[in-house]
C-alpha cells in the first residue's frame, strides 16, 4: 500500500507589501506530508517558518500579507483557493495549530473548559453538555491532574506547562488529521519540554495525526522528526530525513547550522560558528542567500539562484555543489512537484 | 593560577515577602536559601536552573545589587555588604555583568559610541587625551563591533550585534570578574556559537572570571569549568563539569540532563527518558524535606521530613542526596555511549 500525502505544499511564496518595500518572507517551500509523520521546519528566526505555517491556514492579515504563487493541497484540495467558509470547516477541525505561547493564545476571561469545548460545539454540533464532558476527557488525556475540577479553571489559574496542554487538547478537540505546533516548547523549562515532547509523541500514535513541528530548537529536531526541512532566508535550501539531514547534510547552511549547535555529550574547544548574519528580506537577490556566509561558494552562486535538486527519492538540496548528483531539477518556485508520493504501482 | 579564591559566597539567603491576596497572610518566597561556594579566579563556574529555582538573583547578590537576607559575598577576601558606598562603587569597576536581553539592556537613546563609554565616564577611567577613544576601538576590536556602528543606535543592530555590545560596554573597564545571566538565550543558534566562542576567547584575553548563570546545560558544557544545579533556591549539586555531565549523582540532575534533547536522531532513538512529573512546585510553599522529593523517583520517607546538606559524596563532587541511589548504579543519564 502506498500513502498518499495528507498534505502538499508546493512552491510557496508570502510576500508583504510594505510602504517602502517587498518582504519575501516565505519564497519557494515545498514538501509532502504523510499520515502520522512529522515534518520538523528547522530554521533560524526570520527564516519565514512561521509565516508558512500561518500562511497553510491563511491565518495572516491580507493585506499586507500576500500568497503570491503555490499551492497548498490537503487532500487534494487546494486551501489557497477554497471559499473562506469551506477553509473554516478545516481550519482548527482538520488541521489545528497550536503556539509557542500558552499565555497569549489562551483567552483569559474564559475558563479552560469553555476553551476547549467552544470548538467541539463548533465543528462537531454538539451540545453543550456533550461538549464539556469531552473537554473533561481530552484535560485527562493530556496529562492534567483532577480534570474535572480543573477544567473549571481560568488560565492564570494554570502553570506554562498546563497551559501548553491545555491548549493541545483544543488543537486535538476534533482529531486532526494535521497537528501545526509553532516552537510548542520554546517558552517551557526542559524538564516540562520533555513531558510535552513524549505528549504529542503519544497522541500522534492514538490519533494518527500528521505533525508540522517549526522549532529552532536541533535537539528537538532530532528527538522528534521523520522528515525534515530547512529554511533560510525564507527559502527551503534542504529537505531529507532525519537521519540523513543529520549524517550527510548537504546544503552549506544546513552544515554550518548542525555544528554550531553545542551538546552535553560532547565539548568542543570552538563551536563552529556561522560568520556574519542572514541577509535582509526587502532586497531581491539574484542568486544564493547564503553566498554571503558560505565557505564553499563559487562564483556564479552570487548571480545565479540555485534550484532545488532531488539527489535521490525525498532528498533535496538548494545548491550549486549538488547539480552534478542531481536527478532532477526544478526551480524552487515551480508548484507541482511530488518529491516523495510514490506512484501506485 | 593563585591558590585564594576571587569569589567567595556563604550561606547566602535572600528572602522576598509577599502578600496573599488584599487582606492576606505575608508569605516568604525563599528565593535564594543558604548557598555557598567559592570560585577560583580566571575560573568559569555556572550556576544552572530552571525558571524560578533563584539563579538570576543568585547572581544580583553576587554583585551587591540586592542586599541579602543572611550570609555574605567575599570578592578578593571583602565581603561586598560591608563596603561603605564609596568603596563598593570602586569594587563594581571589577564586578560586570552582561544580562539576558539584549534588546532592553541598552538605553535606546543612545549610540553605540555613548554605552561603551558611559562607564569610562562614571569611573573617570583612562581619562587621558586619546585614552578614551583608544580603549573603545579596542574594545570593538576584540569584541567584533565594526567603527562604522559607532554612532548607530541600538535598534538598527540584531541581537548578536547588540549582545556584542552590551560584553564590549562590560569589559570596557576592564573587569575581574563577570557575571554573565543568560547571555546567549535569546540568541539564535548559530549566532549563539559566535557569542560563545568570542566569550571564550575573551576569558583568555582579559583573564576573567565568569559566572555564567544558565538553564541550557549544552552550553553551560561548552563553556564552564564548574557547575551548580540550583533547585528552588538550594544548590543540589556542584562538581567539575565533566563529572556533573558523566556522572551526576542527584535525581534532580540526572532528571535534568536526560531532560534535555540531543542534537543526534541516532543517539535520541536509543536514549530512555526519565520524565519528572509534575511542575516545580511553589516557592511560596516549597515541600517539607528534600524540596525535590515529590517528583524524586528514588524518594524515602526520610526525604519528607528531613532537609539534605550538601555533602562531599565524591571528591570535589558535592551532593545533597543522602540516599545515593547511583552509587553503585551509575544514573541512566550517563549510560549512553557515544
Amino acid at each position: 500500500m502506498t500513502l498518499q500525502p495528507v498534505l502538499s505544499v508546493k512552491g510557496l511564496r508570502t510576500h508583504f507589501f510594505l510602504d517602502e518595500h517587498i518582504v519575501r518572507a516565505v519564497d519557494g517551500v515545498s514538501y509532502d506530508l504523510l499520515p502520522g509523520k512529522t515534518l520538523a521546519v528547522v530554521g533560524e528566526s526570520g527564516s519565514g517558518k512561521s509565516v508558512h505555517a500561518l500562511s497553510i491556514l491563511r491565518l495572516l492579515p491580507e493585506p499586507p500579507a500576500k500568497v503570491v504563487a503555490g499551492e497548498i493541497l490537503f487532500k487534494g484540495k487546494d486551501l489557497l483557493k477554497m471559499p473562506a467558509e469551506e477553509l473554516r470547516q478545516i481550519r482548527g477541525n482538520r488541521i489545528a495549530m497550536i503556539f509557542q505561547e500558552p499565555m497569549t493564545s489562551l483567552n483569559p476571561v474564559l475558563t479552560i473548559g469553555d476553551q476547549i469545548s467552544e470548538s467541539i460545539i463548533l465543528h462537531q454540533n454538539a451540545t453543550q453538555e456533550k461538549a464539556w464532558a469531552k473537554a473533561i476527557d481530552l484535560l485527562g488525556k493530556v496529562g492534567i491532574p483532577h480534570p474535572s475540577e480543573r477544567v473549571n479553571d481560568y488560565p492564570h489559574q494554570f502553570s506554562g506547562g498546563m497551559r501548553q496542554r491545555a491548549m493541545i487538547a483544543i488543537a486535538l478537540s476534533c482529531e486532526p488529521d494535521v497537528l501545526i505546533a509553532d516552537e510548542p516548547t520554546t517558552a517551557l523549562d526542559v524538564t516540562i519540554q520533555a513531558q510535552i515532547l513524549e505528549l504529542m509523541k503519544e497522541l500522534q500514535k492514538e490519533f494518527h495525526m500528521a505533525i508540522i513541528l517549526i522549532t529552532h530548537n536541533i535537539g528537538v529536531v532530532a528527538e522528534m522528526a521523520d522528515e525534515v526541512a530547512v529554511m533560510y532566508a525564507g527559502r527551503q535550501v534542504e529537505y531529507g530525513s532525519v537521519g540523513d539531514i543529520f549524517k550527510d547534510p548537504k546544503h552549506p547552511y544546513t552544515r554550518g547550522l548542525l555544528n554550531s549547535v553545542p551538546s552535553i555529550y560532547t565539548r568542543k574547544e570552538k563551536l563552529e560558528a556561522i560568520p556574519g548574519q542572514p541577509p535582509e528580506l526587502n532586497k531581491e537577490f539574484p542568486g544564493c542567500p547564503f553566498v554571503a556566509r558560505c565557505g564553499v561558494a563559487e562564483a556564479r552562486c552570487k548571480d545565479q539562484d540555485p534550484p532545488e535538486f532531488e539527489l535521490a527519492a525525498g532528498r533535496m538540496s538548494n545548491c550549486w555543489k549538488q547539480e552534478s548528483e542531481s536527478l532532477k531539477t526544478r526551480h524552487r518556485h515551480d508548484a507541482g512537484r511530488a518529491p516523495q508520493a510514490p506512484v501506485l504501482s | 593560577m593563585s591558590n585564594q579564591p576571587i569569589l567567595e559566597v556563604k550561606g547566602l539567603k535572600k528572602h522576598f515577602s509577599v502578600k496573599k491576596g488584599m487582606f492576606g497572610a505575608q508569605g516568604v518566597v525563599r528565593a535564594v536559601d543558604g548557598v555557598s561556594f567559592s570560585v577560583m579566579p580566571q575560573e568559569s563556574f555556572a550556576v544552572v536552573g530552571e525558571s524560578g529555582c533563584g539563579k538570576t538573583t543568585l547572581g544580583r547578590l553576587i554583585l551587591a545589587l540586592e542586599t541579602a537576607t543572611e550570609g555574605s559575598v567575599a570578592f578578593e577576601g571583602r565581603d561586598l555588604y560591608k563596603l561603605s558606598n564609596a568603596e563598593l562603587r570602586k569594587t563594581r569597576r571589577d564586578l560586570q555583568v552582561i544580562f539576558q536581553d539584549p534588546y532592553s539592556s541598552l538605553n535606546p537613546r543612545m549610540t553605540v559610541q555613548q554605552i561603551i563609554e558611559e562607564p569610562l565616564i562614571i569611573h573617570d577611567a583612562y581619562s587621558g587625551p586619546g585614552q578614551r577613544a583608544k580603549r573603545i576601538d579596542y574594545l570593538l576590536d576584540v569584541c567584533g563591533i565594526s567603527q562604522s556602528h559607532l554612532t548607530r543606535f541600538p535598534h538598527e543592530f540584531s541581537g548578536g550585534q547588540r549582545q556584542r555590545v552590551g560584553i564590549a560596554r562590560a569589559l570596557a573597564l576592564n573587569p575581574k570578574l563577570v557575571v554573565a545571566d543568560e547571555p546567549v538565550s535569546a540568541l539564535d543558534v548559530s549566532i549563539q556559537a559566535q557569542i560563545l566562542n568570542l566569550l571564550k576567547d575573551l576569558q583568555r584575553e582579559f583573564k576573567l572570571t565568569y559566572v555564567f548563570i544558565s538553564h541550557d546545560f549544552s552550553v553551560v558544557r561548552h563553556l564552564c569549568d564548574r557547575i551548580a544545579v540550583m533547585y528552588l533556591g538550594k544548590v543540589v549539586e556542584l562538581a567539575k563539569s565533566e563529572t556533573l555531565f558523566d556522572d551526576p549523582q542527584h535525581p534532580y540532575t540526572e532528571a535534568l540532563l536526560s531532560a534535555v534533547p540531543i542534537p543526534d536522531p541516532s543517539i535520541e532513538k536509543r536514549r530512555k527518558r526519565i520524565l519528572l512529573s509534575g511542575d516545580v512546585p511553589s516557592p511560596l510553599k516549597p515541600p517539607s524535606g528534600c524540596h525535590f522529593h515529590p517528583r524524586c523517583r528514588y524518594a524515602q520517607d526520610s526525604c519528607r521530613t528531613t532537609p539534605p546538606s550538601l555533602e562531599e559524596s565524591k571528591t570535589a563532587h558535592w551532593t545533597a542526596c543522602p540516599i545515593n541511589p547511583f552509587k553503585e548504579k551509575p544514573s541512566q543519564a550517563a549510560l549512553i555511549e557515544i
